[in-house]
């Protein structure tokens, strides 16, 4: 796990208070900065975290999906070495390769957000939902598309934020930055996103985590000479493994940050 | 419709790895059982099994349902109409129709299926919730118990066009619960400019009806003001609820004249709907039978009896037409059941004829509307449209022209019309409509019809034949004072 110099808590300025919400307001200067969130639904409004939160009951719209990848969650392996933080590392070591293997995923933007990644997939048109079921879809859309990258299991699914770009991570004292530019995709590019999901779980989740339909050698036993196929609903490995499932296939690439704790 | 649980856990595997999976298959599975884009909000109700077994108390299920299916906001679907509960399929719209789910006590076979655009029943099961229809043993016990059939929506008229009210407020389609008129079709807006000046009847008519009508060979002026009489009569048909309208005796001088095709012209205008033409039969059962069979589609408000004629040459005369067409409620026994089929009495009656002769009682009630044609009928086209398209294309329009009249009655202070029936409310208001339109001939034509359709006065005029055939009586031969101008 890399080491995260947290800002002494005595040195960490102050949150000043929030700009009144009247539409969405800009990125706040100086300390301003600090902690402040962006909505990735309604309209976006960014400020302190308890101003712009909203309930799920009262969102109307969604502008992006996002998935928050905190490195907590992942084997030390996927960031290795020493250059820059753990998250460049993460993100120029494993997780562009992972983005780059999907056509939907490819758009997204990727932010360093501190401490992790924030990959943000922005929808444009945003969607307006004009009934309770609409709302009720999309929130099961968002929670399939956070969870076909392994990233935080306990993150918000509709009413997600992200960290404006420039603004302070109190966490690490860094800013946020931009590691890769994105572009919208429609509304339809993301339930057919899901669709393939629905239809093939395993060998989507699969294909974005390791790119072919048949890996070799199997990620779970990494037995010399083993090979991992991905079907649609599971993987199968002829070495050692058997069946595969999908919590199997993502064990290979998280850790458990509760592990050897007394 | 429980997706596959694909997380399958194993020792070793992180919890955060778990959890992902975890969040990937419910999220898929939230997506099977969500409703889809187009969806309907479908009333949910609980404690059936699909047996038909109640697992919670009915009460409470009737309860349940109570504001559902009578919402405070909003039409309401399921209403009560004579015995029956009737569902309305498809809005207000034109496409609407009643369908029955529950006709006297008895379900339907179709209930179930068609409440399903309602309400289903959910229920949890192995895999997951599952939804069926309502079971028709159920249906059964909810249409039926009290509470519920007393709170449902009651209709007292179904219209498949706009209506008067009573005050002659023209409705739009739609429930109005505070006359319990349900109106499925287009909504129109009355034709009021003053009518054209002319010497005929015809000319007289507004362009629409004046086109429709003018292929049409009444045998006099009266006889086609009194078809339109008849036209208004459908209009108007909630008005005469208590059974008080005259049944319309259609009569030609020889077959195809065009009897029919006028009825089914007027059964186009005022329900949207060719009617089914009805067989004349003197079998009271059968004529019984295939009345019912004809109005328990709902679509259809003009009973047209076809060409009815007496083997024997005795005079027509049928106890179900006489004593229904005066009823309020229809009522007839469903073939084959225990159960009454019941509707209110907004029928129009129609009995066509060709020089056939009908029972005192039936003419003293009857319309008279004769047609008449010398020479071969086979040879005759008609100058205008052609009757039956021109109707269903123009049917809106010709209800406008229709409304108008009574607009333009109630502008005039809605005078009464003068000529007497044994109808007689019906002949003041249908009358004083012509009257207020210009056509003050209706019902004209009533003492020549008499003599030539009532058997009674037939039977007169054979014996003064047979007494004026004998050169020395027994008459005495008068001659009439002249009388001062």
């Amino acid at each position: 796990m890399p080491k995260i110099e947290p800002v002494p808590r005595a040195a960490r300025p102050k949150a000043a208070a929030a700009p009144p919400l009247e539409g969405p307001s800009r990125p706040a200067e100086g300390d301003e900065q600090l902690d402040v969130r962006e909505q990735t639904y309604n309209d976006g409004l960014r400020g302190q975290i308890e101003r712009v939160s909203t309930a799920v009951a009262l969102i109307v719209r969604v502008r992006a999906v996002m998935v928050d990848v905190d490195l907590k969650y992942l084997a030390s392996e996927l960031y290795a070495g020493e250059d820059g933080t753990a998250a460049d590392r993460l993100y120029t070591q494993t997780a562009h390769v992972w983005l780059n293997r999907h056509p939907l995923l490819r758009h997204a933007e990727v932010r360093h957000s501190g401490t992790g990644l924030h990959v943000v997939q922005h929808v444009g048109p945003a969607v307006e939902f004009q009934t309770t079921a609409d709302r009720d879809r999309w929130a099961a859309i968002v929670r399939a598309v956070q969870a076909s990258l392994p990233g935080d299991p306990n993150a918000p699914g509709l009413n997600v934020h992200t960290r404006p770009l420039g603004s302070i991570n109190s966490k690490s004292g860094l800013p946020v930055k931009l590691l890769r530019k994105g572009s919208p995709v429609s509304p339809k590019a993301v339930i057919d996103f899901v669709e393939d999901l629905r239809r093939r779980p395993f060998a989507t989740v699969a294909g974005i985590l390791f790119g072919t339909g048949r890996i070799t050698p199997c990620p779970v036993c990494r037995s010399s000479g083993s090979s991992m196929a991905a079907m649609a609903n599971e993987g199968r490995c002829y070495e050692r493994c058997g069946k595969v499932t999908l919590a199997r296939l993502y064990g290979t690439i998280m850790a458990d940050p509760t592990a050897g704790r007394g | 419709m429980a997706t596959a649980d694909h997380t399958g856990t194993a020792a070793g595997v992180p919890a955060p790895a778990v959890q992902i999976a975890r969040q990937l298959t419910d999220a898929l599975h939230d997506l099977a059982t969500l409703p889809v884009p187009g969806a309907r909000e479908l009333i949910v109700i609980r404690g059936i099994t699909p047996s038909g077994t109640f697992t919670v108390p009915v009460e409470n299920v009737v309860q349940q349902l109570i504001p559902l299916l009578v919402p405070a906001e909003g039409p309401p679907r399921v209403f009560t109409y004579a015995d029956s509960v009737m569902f309305a399929r498809g809005g207000t719209g034109a496409d609407a129709s009643l369908v029955p789910v529950c006709t006297d006590t008895d379900v339907t076979k179709a209930a179930p299926g068609v409440l399903a655009n309602l309400m289903i029943v959910e229920q949890p099961g192995k895999d997951g919730v599952v939804q069926f229809s309502v079971p028709a043993k159920v249906l059964s016990v909810l249409l039926n118990a009290e509470p519920l059939r007393q709170a449902l929506a009651r209709v007292d008229l179904y219209a498949r066009r706009p209506v008067f009210s009573a005050d002659f407020t023209l409705l739009a389609p739609g429930y109005h619960p505070d006359c319990r008129i349900l109106v499925h079709g287009t909504e129109i807006d009355p034709v009021t400019p003053t009518l054209p000046a002319g010497e005929t009847v015809l000319d007289r008519l507004p362009p629409l009806l004046r086109q429709l009508l003018a292929g049409f060979c009444f045998k006099t002026a009266s006889d086609l003001t009194n078809f339109v009489g008849l036209m208004l009569t459908g209009l108007l048909a909630n008005h005469f609820l208590d059974g008080s309208k005259a049944v319309a005796l259609l009569d030609g001088n020889q077959p195809g004249v065009g009897k029919t095709l006028a009825c089914r012209v007027f059964g186009i205008v005022i329900d949207g709907e060719d009617p089914h033409l009805i067989d004349y039969t003197p079998n009271d059962e059968e004529l019984r039978k295939r009345i019912c069979a004809t109005l328990r589609s709902g679509l259809q408000s003009v009973l047209v009896f076809d060409n009815a004629k007496q083997a024997s040459g005795l005079p027509i005369s049928s106890a179900v037409i006489e004593s229904n067409s005066v009823a309020r409620n229809i009522t007839i026994r469903l073939l084959g059941t225990n159960t009454n089929f019941s509707r209110p009495n907004d029928v129009s009656w129609c009995i066509t004829m060709n020089q056939t002769q009908v029972s005192p009682d039936l003419m003293s009630r009857g319309l008279p509307i004769r047609l008449a044609y010398e020479g071969p009928t086979g040879s005759r086209t008609f100058s205008g449209p052609e009757p039956l398209d021109f109707a269903r294309q123009n049917r809106l329009e010709l209800l406008a022209e229709l409304a108008g009249f009574v607009v333009r009655w109630t502008q005039a202070g809605r005078p009464d019309g003068v000529r007497p029936h044994r109808c007689h409310r019906w002949a003041q208001l249908i009358g004083g409509i012509l009257r207020a339109n210009g056509f003050p001939d209706f019902l004209d034509n009533y003492e020549a019809a008499s003599g030539e359709f009532n058997s009674d006065l037939d039977d007169l005029g054979v014996l003064a034949s047979a007494a004026l055939a004998q050169p020395n009586g027994p008459f005495v031969v008068t001659t009439p004072q002249e009388t001062a101008p």
